[in-house]
């Protein structure tokens, strides 16, 4: 009888990691999201509130560079179970070392984006006119130079679709085609992303200039992007299954691997040692960056944080046996 | 070899034993001031070192690890104290600590620390049990962490590391990648080795394949009673156990890995008996440590040779939370009923020969230790003739001839800084004791 989460019987390919702290919790709530936070080397961990009280311990943790739970719960205030299904979290972290941007997404509260940077509000931003009381944030990017949130708004009819831009020079929205799910970034544009489609939109103007597909095939998911230079790595569920591949910008895909698993990415990272790192299910992907050779390895029975910031991975998830876990580690060459 | 050996040893008795308890006087004993009455003792092979933890008091919530030597003295910096449950950022204001930290499990290894404590933090109120690997410069190399249960045991040897919650085992890598987590029957203590890992509790101990994590055949070993607590321990493929029952028995027996029940021994407890210990010397024999839950609270140890004999059963008066060997001696760790402001760490020869004695009379007291002047010796028995001292070579330093009128002085100014054993001879036993001259 196999009474283990994973590897039942068979051989073990460790993944490239050492991990020096583990850990446990019961799973009530879920974990949503876990990120790093390049400031302090916090691990923070999201949950998710809708079907608890509103406790602000459950909705937020970190945890220290040694795995210690010091509930570091950022002093925002309120609780994202106030607001039920219509609420969620979007973050990202600039590459360049500016701190974390966090958005809340409080549509139908009035028509404000929340903007947290490390846990204070830092400003709130219009979307609209009053009445129009329509917005959602659908991913957010720091560059260092400015945040950009990419969702929906009923300032850009009638696709709803609309990136909007803060921080140093003057803020823009631009109204692009299709929802952004993905946002990137490089010297002179932002990449919207809504997979297949890139759109390249202009940093100073806002406004939106060429555009083309990453790959052919029928998407059935929005899809994770990072960026490495003019390096473009996308994952993605195209035709059934989960495609992740490298698009060199200007010049066209460089490969594009089909790997055998069927659920949405968690996310894509990138390592210093030139291995992408992406979680599909329960099972945690590596990939060569320059050849996408890959290999995985299973982890409980739910992968659904993953983030990689100064040199550190932290992987979050559910056990099959009704706890969450977090990992943290590093990347081996 | 292995199988000749077996069948050397088949010799499956359930015996009822009791054989009269004898107080024992240890070799030394260190007195360390604490007044949470737990400690955890472990002893590293490669360094000699033996490693005490304690909690110094509720106005210290902190858990120390405190390093001394073999003979009883100090082992010096960095190696005295570690200080552990820092990691928290928070200022006590109050009397009342925000967090605790007990320390549950504490195995030694090439100067590495394999620690369990439990903690409470302090804002989200939430006990954790945290498994940890430190080495001695009080970097935390790999830790396991669970908000929602405690840890018993935590294994580590070349092939990585296994940490154990009652029903939960996790089997790590050397790269602390998680390699398996198995599901198992209520678990105390662990045994294992590159192939297995014993666990669950008597009758019914469980074999898990260390690399796939999955359960194989059981070995079912005799039990008289419903154990609420197991202790394992593995040697050249033989796993003894010690098993407490809710009527007030015990379990203690061999089984060998392929479920042959080498030899079985039962014995009546005097009442509730926490089993604390099991821990195998040179000569073969096992030793099991338990402390008594209600008064007297004092620790019971109990001697087993290899063919499953009962060969002692002591007490000295203090509870024993915790039992290592090395060699022919062996190391208890606990609180110290006499002064209960007080934990010990006391050594015992393992034949009891040069130890055994009443421990209420005659008992040899030596203070103040380390002593710069003299070594004031309190407690001798009438029939004491001499005293001597040597130095931790055994080289011969000084002797004091008797009679004497239960204490004396020995000067010591004219000894160089050091650990010197102070022994005394007459119509009793030899009794020794360990101290240090520190000018």
């Amino acid at each position: 009888m196999c009474v283990i989460f994973s590897f039942c019987g068979s051989v073990v390919a460790q993944p490239p990691i050492v991990v020096d702290w583990m850990s446990e919790l019961p799973n009530d709530p879920m974990i949503l999201a876990a990120f790093i936070n390049p400031n302090n080397g916090r691990s923070e961990v999201i949950y998710d509130e809708s079907s608890g009280t509103c406790d602000t311990d459950e909705l937020w943790r970190g945890y220290d560079a040694n795995g210690h739970p010091g509930n570091y719960l950022d002093p925002w205030v309120g609780c994202l179970n106030a607001f039920a299904s219509l609420d969620h979290y979007v973050a990202a972290t600039s590459r360049t070392g500016s701190p974390r941007m966090d958005v809340l997404n409080v549509s139908t509260l009035n028509n404000h984006f929340y903007i947290y940077c490390n846990g204070l509000i830092i400003e709130g931003l219009d979307i609209g006119p009053p009445g129009y009381g329509y917005a959602s944030a659908l991913c957010v990017l720091a560059d260092g130079a400015g945040v950009y949130i990419g969702g929906g708004s009923t300032s850009c009819l009638p696709a709803y679709s609309t990136i909007f831009k803060l921080g140093s020079g003057a803020p823009w929205p631009a109204c692009v085609p299709f929802s952004p799910y993905s946002l990137e970034a490089t010297p002179d544009s932002i990449l919207s992303i809504n997979f297949p489609s890139v759109h390249m939109v202009d940093k100073v103007a806002g406004t939106v200039g060429s555009t083309f597909d990453l790959f052919t095939g029928t998407v059935s998911n929005t899809g994770k992007t990072c960026m490495n230079g003019d390096t473009l790595y996308w994952a993605c569920k195209v035709d059934g299954s989960l495609h992740v591949g490298k698009y060199l910008l200007h010049q066209g895909s460089i490969w594009e691997q089909v790997l055998p698993f069927t659920d949405i990415p968690v996310e894509l990272v990138r390592d210093d040692h030139g291995r992408l790192w992406t979680a599909v299910g329960n099972n945690l992907v590596w990939l060569d960056s320059a050849t996408g050779s890959y290999s995985s390895e299973t982890i409980g029975s739910a992968i659904t944080g993953l983030d990689l910031q100064v040199g550190a991975i932290v992987l979050a998830g559910t056990m099959s046996t009704n706890v969450n876990f977090i990992m943290h580690g590093t990347p081996q060459p | 070899m292995r199988a000749g050996l077996t069948i050397c040893m088949i010799v499956a008795l359930a015996t009822n034993r009791s054989i009269a308890q004898v107080p024992i006087d240890p070799v030394w004993t260190r007195l360390v001031p604490s007044s949470s009455h737990v400690t955890r003792l472990a002893l590293d092979h490669s360094t000699d070192r033996l490693h005490l933890a304690f909690q110094p008091g509720p106005a210290d919530p902190h858990t120390y690890i405190r390093a001394f030597n073999t003979d009883g003295s100090d082992v010096p910096p960095p190696y005295t104290v570690l200080t552990l449950g820092t990691f928290l950022p928070v200022t006590i204001t109050t009397g009342y600590p925000f967090y605790r930290d007990e320390p549950l499990r504490l195995l030694a290894q090439s100067d590495t620390l394999y620690f369990i404590d439990h903690y409470v933090g302090q804002l989200d109120d939430v006990s954790w049990y945290r498994s940890a690997r430190i080495t001695l410069d009080s970097a935390t190399t790999f830790s396991m962490h669970t908000g929602g249960g405690p840890q018993v045991d935590v294994h580590h040897d070349q092939f990585g590391d296994i940490t154990v919650s009652p029903t939960v085992i996790r089997n790590f890598s050397n790269h602390h990648w998680l390699m398996g987590r198995a599901i198992v029957p209520t678990t105390d203590r662990i045994a294992a080795d590159e192939m297995r890992i014993y666990c669950g509790r008597v009758p019914n101990i469980i074999a898990l394949d260390r690399s796939s994590m999955t359960l194989l055949s059981p070995l079912v070993v005799p039990s008289s009673g419903s154990s609420t607590r197991t202790l394992l321990m593995l040697t050249n493929d033989v796993i003894n156990y010690a098993s407490v029952n809710s009527n007030l028995t015990m379990d203690i027996g061999a089984v060998d890995t392929a479920g042959t029940v080498i030899w079985s021994s039962i014995v009546t407890l005097p009442q509730t008996t926490t089993l604390t210990g099991i821990v195998g010397d040179a000569l073969g024999n096992v030793w099991i440590s338990g402390s008594q839950s209600v008064s007297p609270q004092t620790g019971i140890l109990y001697r087993f040779n290899a063919m499953g004999a009962q060969t002692g059963n002591y007490t000295f008066g203090r509870t024993i939370d915790d039992i290592v060997c090395s060699g022919d001696t062996v190391f208890l760790s606990g609180w110290d009923a006499v002064d209960p402001t007080m934990v010990y760490l006391a050594a015992f020869a393992t034949d009891m020969t040069t130890a055994i004695g009443s421990y209420g009379q005659g008992q040899l007291r030596i203070y103040p230790n380390p002593a710069s002047t003299e070594l004031r010796v309190d407690g001798l028995s009438p029939g004491t003739s001499r005293l001597t001292v040597t130095d931790v070579t055994g080289r011969f330093v000084k002797e004091v001839q008797g009679p004497f009128n239960g204490s004396m002085s020995i000067p010591v100014s004219d000894l160089p800084n050091g650990t010197y054993v102070l022994r005394s001879f007459g119509a009793g036993p030899t009794t020794m004791r360990s101290f240090s001259v520190l000018h």
